[in-house]
């Protein structure tokens, strides 16, 4: 029986059509993998069957029954139910606080039977939570378990999974996807969200690809394969493999870490002993699940967090928190993972965004005044140079697309004599196109002798550029792993935490 | 079926900008039409009135002036600070702190010195005093990130308990007749007369407004403030010492508070005493969000806020028109504005549900959230 | 002598309670309010005037109530709804309270009105010393004595207490449990500022029983300031309000008496406390441990793409 039917669903945002005419339907007891690129209109897609969107045109049928969903709410009580990306917990509530909120009035008599019945859910679903531990003590997978428990306790039949995977080791993904197959032998319908094409022909029963909001095609996991996927996907065979040539790094190295330690935001340790070298002209891949010290790893080196124990040396150089200037002054750059958070200045204008770096010195300033002058043709200039689509020079910058901000942000770092590229996650949320670009000039810096620190989450990423590839696990460096695709087991068992003595390089 | 929501508009220009300023003004003013036909006047009459009075006749033009000087010096020093997202509701504060300081260099310090050597004494020592005034809350917020708008409002209590304190104590004129008022200042503390009882810090707003105007807008320093008010992130990232960039804007700030306060006592009241400020600090925030942060305009909706005082004065005794009117007026003209930005930023669509192939679909939404 | 001055500390704190209590509903929804000393200005008329015009003392708080609740929709409107700068907004709101109050309260300056009367406690009131302080005083005064654990109460350990949180921690999480932030904000605004409308009928119709203009005299900035002193808890908010209120009845008492410490002086002491307070409890940890509501001032919206 179809659970849920989506017939010409469209939704309209500024600038951009999200999901054009879509049509979509889920069948009781299958897992459908809704798959395409970043910005394909999968989330706006789910998100308007949770009623957390508007459709601008279309209708919804649960059941055979047409439904207006309005909110959250209405989608839960319909039967539907969504885990995001960011999760929707409230810090500092506990696990059972957090499955208790929403819930009609009877639920709060007695706190006693909701955690029994929570025991009785858990065990037969196989998702161990404490019901008492404050989310924010919680790490990202037990939080996702979380989340799922939620939705399980509201008697959904529908589940709706937006990447789950992205922050999960490929061990605990496989005890979800164990999971979500129980789920469905049982009865529950799940949508899972992904642009992972080697999950969804794991996990799937059948596989809607969607591309620039629109489907392409709804195909059954049986007549299909990868490459068939991929070509939906984009349209094209994918040359996502940017050939890259392995040289033979220079001995100089540029960048070095030794026995560096940190803190997270929390307080906890984060990087517990970090060594590392990075030499001119090398791009060193960093592995690992998200939340493993990524981003402190980022932050430490480009001077936005305190370094508790260790040095850092870039050229020779010691600077081990002296701060982000002095990274800037001899030749660093950071490309952020949070574009809008830390990388621009989001209401301001191009040119106030591309001389963030640059504008103490002359030409951009001489004495205490900026040069207009100078900074103008500076703009155009690299308008020109890394391509940027901008419509109107005076608008803020939050308004362009991702992958033209992104090029501001790679125009900005890797303009002039760069020695040093944090590159962290450089191509989340972006499209084919700009993914090439940021690879294609991440290469082309290697060439110029630039050293690069490249974190990501995204293991075909950090294949394709990567010399050399770390394993980042809970703050420490597991080991090192050629990138070939024959080390994939290796370096997932390092992510996971398994320590492989025999493979070092 | 037809549903009304925001939508972010792109970018707007500067003009269309204008008219839906123009046009919120417009409407507080007929507001405030409707309120005063209600009550028997003439709205026209008032404003005709106010208008000739304000900004026409010598004395009350004199008085438009004499309002607009600590408006603009203190909304000018607002602007700076609102423009790094730092609310300063302390301006009444720093103003007071202004005058005890330059009162302290008049009468106590220097009071004999020549009026070369005092008045510029005088002024830098009450700037000084309320550049601390705001480095306290500039402080806390940079290191502890204590909320700035707290933290300047209980500093204003203190501020004026402080001139309170001196007024009826230590400072009080022994031959006042007990009033809390200190001792007149010597004529050396006088600052010279333009016109009438307009004395020279009429200038000083214009010139501030033009150094401020270029500071903002063409010096790094302008730069910094713009990129921190925006992105505090990316300003660290950048380089910027966004603390130390908090403690001095914040003083800057201060600085014009306690500026104000001391041309006003040199310039105008010649004493420090009790409640010598008709809440200009309150004032000066109206003024600064009016003219959208823009100097310039600070010093034009300064001006106009002096002529809306001096002529509700007027009133006052034409029409029996009390000064809670103009309170009225200028809650009518803020939340316009306010609800005239909203225009600015968002556009209202109307956005019809229907079913994809042209079936319309009558069926009402039940009570949603937005 | 100290009995009297702690009776009268609590007499004094009492408006500040209403509205110190008003606030932090509003603030833990995730909407700050600065119009407070507007808010009590026009209670303290309404108030009055009805009381005046039907000789009902409660008929005189319905209608400072009602004021109160319209203003707070319409504050909420724009503020929730329109998305405008909520200091802004806030302090507009006081204006206009402050211009409407005065311009129509007027024609009841000298007036006389009905007002509250001293209720004693049988048995209650005849405690030594904590008799006197606690149970000599009008309703209004022992409705804020229920009103503080009862807010607690509902704050901390029930499941609408539990959506306010929700909404001012995390308000994408509770619009996601199917909570309706709008419609939490605009009902916890209109609250707040009933209760505030009410603080004000108190002074006009208990604490005093006349009506003078601009008589809240700064009462509502002070609110704004012991919301944060009693960290968003409306228990703390009673130790909070009846300290500001015994520390304003101290000074008047020391200026009779003729003491050697300035009264000006000493009147500094509670604001000079709070930021105190404040500085205590601005770190980040701190923050969390008090619940604080981390989404206070950002409005919220579904549809934009942050």
């Amino acid at each position: 029986m179809k659970i849920v039917e989506l017939r010409g669903i469209t939704k309209h945002f500024p600038n951009i059509v999200a999901n054009d005419r879509i049509n979509f339907d889920l069948q009781e007891g299958e897992i459908h993998a809704l798959l395409g690129e970043n910005g394909a209109g999968k989330t706006t897609l789910m998100n308007i069957l949770y009623g957390l969107y508007q459709p601008d045109g279309g209708e919804i049928r649960i059941k055979g029954k047409q439904v207006f969903i309005d909110s959250p709410k209405k989608a839960i009580s319909l039967g539907i139910g969504m885990v995001h990306q960011h999760f929707t917990l409230v810090p500092s509530f506990s696990v059972l606080e957090n499955i208790m909120l929403g819930l009609p009035r009877q639920a709060f008599s007695k706190p006693s039977k909701l955690r029994e019945e929570l025991q009785k859910l858990s065990q037969g679903y196989g998702l161990r939570v404490e019901p008492n531990a404050k989310v924010w003590q919680l790490s990202v997978g037990e939080m996702q378990r979380v989340e799922i428990m939620k939705l399980l306790y509201r008697d959904v039949d529908v589940l709706i999974l937006d990447e789950p995977t992205a922050v999960l080791t490929p061990q605990e993904a496989e005890s979800l996807f164990k999971t979500l197959k129980r789920l469905a032998n049982t009865g529950k319908s799940i949508v899972f969200i992904s642009h992972k094409l080697h999950e969804v022909m794991e996990i799937a029963d059948r596989i809607t690809v969607l591309r620039r909001g629109k489907v392409v095609n709804t195909v059954n996991k049986s007549e299909t394969n990868i490459e068939k996927l991929a070509e939906m996907m984009v349209g094209r065979k994918i040359v996502l493999r940017v050939k890259r040539q392995r040289r033979r790094p220079s001995e100089n190295v540029v960048l070095k870490l030794k026995g560096v330690r940190c803190h997270n935001d929390k307080g906890l340790p984060a990087l517990k002993g970090i060594s590392l070298e990075v030499k001119e002209g090398e791009i060193l891949g960093i592995a690992g699940v998200a939340g493993n010290g990524q981003r402190e790893l980022a932050e430490v080196v480009t001077g936005l967090r305190h370094t508790e124990e260790g040095k850092i040396w870039l050229s020779g150089k010691d600077i081990t928190n002296r701060g982000s200037k002095v990274l800037i002054d001899l030749g660093g750059g950071y490309i952020p993972a949070d574009r809008l958070r830390f990388g621009v200045a989001p209401n301001l204008n191009i040119s106030e965004n591309l001389i963030l770096k640059n504008y103490r010195k002359p030409p951009m300033s001489h004495g205490i005044s900026l040069n207009r002058q100078e900074i103008s043709s500076f703009t155009d200039r690299l308008i020109k140079e890394y391509d940027i689509m901008v419509s109107d020079k005076s608008m803020p910058v939050k308004l362009l697309s991702g992958g033209n901000l992104q090029r501001v942000i790679i125009a900005r770092e890797l303009q002039g004599e760069t020695k040093l590229i944090v590159a962290f996650n450089p191509t989340r949320g972006l499209d084919v196109s700009a993914t090439e670009f940021v690879y294609n000039r991440l290469i082309e810096s290697a060439k110029q002798g630039a050293a690069i620190l490249l974190i990501a989450g995204d293991l075909e990423e950090i294949f394709t550029l990567s010399d050399r590839v770390a394993v980042l696990y809970e703050g420490e460096i597991m080991g090192y792993v050629p990138p070939e695709e024959r080390y994939l087991r290796e370096i997932g068992l390092l992510m996971a935490g398994v320590r492989d003595a025999t493979i070092k390089t | 079926m037809l549903r009304l929501k925001l939508e972010p508009r792109e970018k707007s220009s500067t003009l269309f900008e204008l008219y839906v300023i123009i046009t919120s003004v417009l409407l507080a003013v007929v507001a405030m039409s409707i309120v005063l036909i209600i009550e028997g006047k003439d709205p026209f009459y008032a404003y005709k009135m106010m208008v000739l009075w304000a900004f026409t006749n010598p004395i009350g033009l004199q008085g438009t002036l004499i309002k607009f000087t600590p408006l603009a010096i203190i909304g000018l020093g607002l602007v700076v600070a609102f423009r790094m997202k730092l609310w300063n509701i302390g301006g009444e504060g720093q103003f007071y702190l202004g005058a005890i300081g330059s009162t302290y260099i008049a009468l106590y310090l220097m009071p004999d010195a020549p009026a070369y050597i005092l008045i510029p004494v005088a002024i830098i020592v009450g700037s000084l005093a309320g550049a601390m005034w705001g480095a306290i809350p500039g402080i806390l917020k940079a290191f502890i990130g204590a909320d700035e708008i707290v933290v300047t409002l209980m500093l204003n209590y203190i501020g004026i308990l402080w001139s309170d304190y001196l007024v009826y104590g230590p400072w009080k004129n022994p031959k006042g007749f007990n009033f809390p008022m200190t001792a007149i200042l010597g004529e050396n503390a006088f600052l010279p007369i333009l016109w009438g009882n307009v004395h020279i810090g009429v200038i000083f707003p214009i010139a501030i407004a033009i150094v401020l105007w270029w500071i903002l807008k063409r010096s790094r320093w302008g730069y910094e403030l713009k990129v921190i008010g925006d992105n505090p992130d990316v300003a660290r990232y950048a380089g910027m010492n966004v603390k130390k960039m908090i403690v001095v804007v914040m003083m800057i700030s201060g600085l014009m508070g306690g500026f104000a306060g001391s041309v006003q006592i040199l310039g105008l009241q010649h004493r420090l005493q009790h409640g010598f400020s008709p809440g200009y600090g309150y004032t000066a925030i109206i003024v600064a969000w009016l003219s959208r942060l823009n100097p310039f305009t600070t010093i034009l909706v300064a001006f106009l806020m002096g002529g809306l005082f001096v002529g509700t004065e007027i009133l006052q005794i034409l029409m029996k028109l009390p000064i809670s009117a103009t309170y009225i007026f200028q809650g009518l003209l803020f939340v316009s504005v306010l609800i005239g930005e909203i225009f600015i930023r968002y556009r209202i669509k109307a956005v019809r549900i229907s079913a994809h192939g042209g079936v319309r679909d009558d069926r009402r939404y039940p009570n949603s959230s937005s | 002598m100290i009995e009297d001055i702690l009776t009268a500390a609590v007499r004094a704190g009492t408006p500040l309670l209403y509205a110190t209590i008003g606030e932090i509903f509003a603030e833990r929804s995730g909407v700050l309010n600065l119009g407070l000393e507007g808010l009590m200005l026009v209670g303290a008329l309404s108030g009055f005037e009805v009381a005046n015009r039907t000789s009902s003392v409660w008929l005189g708080v319905l209608g400072a109530l009602i004021v109160g609740g319209i203003l707070g929709v319409f504050f909420a409107f724009i503020t929730v709804t329109l998305r405008v700068n909520q200091v802004v907004a806030g302090l507009s709101l006081t204006l206009l309270g402050m211009g409407l109050s005065g311009f129509y309260g007027m024609p009841y300056i000298g007036k006389v009105a009905p007002h509250f009367q001293i209720l004693d406690i049988p048995g209650l009131t005849n405690i030594p010393f904590i008799g006197h302080i606690f149970f000599h005083h009008d309703v209004l005064v022992y409705i804020s004595f229920l009103l503080a654990p009862l807010s607690w109460y509902f704050i901390f350990k029930t499941r609408w207490g539990m959506h306010l949180r929700a909404v001012g921690e995390s308000p994408r999480t509770a619009d996601s449990s199917g909570i309706n932030v709008f419609r939490v904000r605009y009902t916890y605004v209109i609250i707040g500022a009933m209760l505030t409308s009410l603080a004000g009928a108190y002074l006009s119709l208990a604490y005093t029983s006349m009506w003078i203009e601009n008589m809240s005299a700064g009462r509502g900035w002070i609110a704004i300031a012991l919301v944060i002193f009693s960290s968003w808890n409306p228990m703390r908010a009673m130790i909070a309000a009846y300290l500001f209120g015994g520390v304003a009845s101290l000074q008047l008492r020391i200026q009779a008496i003729g003491t050697t410490i300035p009264a000006h002086l000493l009147m500094m002491l509670p604001y000079a406390l709070t930021i105190i307070v404040l500085s205590l409890t601005s770190s980040e940890t701190m923050r969390k441990k008090i619940g604080a509501p981390a989404a206070l001032m950002t409005p919220y919206s579904r549809d934009e793409r942050n």
